[in-house]
């Protein structure tokens, strides 16, 4: 399941889903969430995330097919939200279920690598009425040689 | 024929909108077409330039081609920082 959406999630009842089939062994959940990225604690201080509707499912649906490919996996579910979030909100859900707990682990870093650059989303942080886009960094590139076969 | 270019994040800050209508009578490069906007917006080359691409919502290369008889949409961003 992939899901773009403004809305906030549940991770128990994300957790629920993944554990449907019977030979479910292993279930591994990654949360990312929104840290305070100013020096000084900022009330106002917000956070936009901008999709490509359309394209941006498309290549998590890519991301989430390749991972199947690599590991037998039972369920994958990613959420990632958009819009203005603030300071402590989730932004995005990565879960995936296995029978065992190598490759849950392992699809799970894999599927959150390449959305971080393969995944049409971009963010831009307020604080005291100044914005800025966030520049990609070089480090999540370079993470995703990791996985070239 | 007509391609919709979209623009997204800082792209959108760049071209001062955030979509355009642009005529092509043949095939040409993701660069071509970046060179083209750039002149037709008054924008620095090299802003341009640095942006990425798709092509009908597939990610693409500055030598990718953009063919009007086949391809709708073209988009240009900047790299994607999402998760």
């Amino acid at each position: 399941m992939v899901l773009v959406q403004e809305a906030d999630f549940n991770v128990q009842a994300l957790y629920q889903d993944l554990c449907i089939a019977n030979d479910t062994g292993a279930v591994a959940m990654f949360v990312g969430r929104v840290r305070q990225f100013t020096e000084q604690v900022d009330q106002d201080a917000s956070f936009l995330l901008e999709h490509y509707p359309g394209m941006t499912e498309r290549n998590i649906e890519k991301i989430v097919t390749e991972a199947k490919q690599r590991w037998p996996l039972l369920a994958v579910t990613v959420v990632h939200r958009v819009g203005e979030l603030r300071v402590d909100d989730q932004i995005v859900f990565v879960g995936v279920s296995s029978a065992h707990r190598a490759e849950a682990f392992q699809a799970c870093d894999f599927i959150m690598d390449y959305l971080k650059s393969r995944a049409a989303f971009w963010k831009k942080e307020t604080s005291q009425g100044q914005s800025h886009w966030v520049e990609a960094k070089a480090a999540d590139e370079a993470s995703l040689e990791r996985w070239s076969k | 024929m007509k391609i919709n270019v979209l623009f997204f994040a800082s792209a959108k800050d760049v071209f001062r909108c955030a979509a355009t209508d642009v005529v092509l009578e043949e095939a040409c490069t993701v660069l071509a077409l970046k060179q083209q906007l750039a002149s037709q917006f008054d924008v620095p080359l090299a802003e341009v330039e640095k942006l990425r691409a798709s092509i009908d919502q597939d990610f693409a290369r500055d030598e990718d081609l953009v063919d009007p008889q086949q391809h709708r949409e073209v988009a240009l961003f900047p790299p994607v920082t999402g998760g």
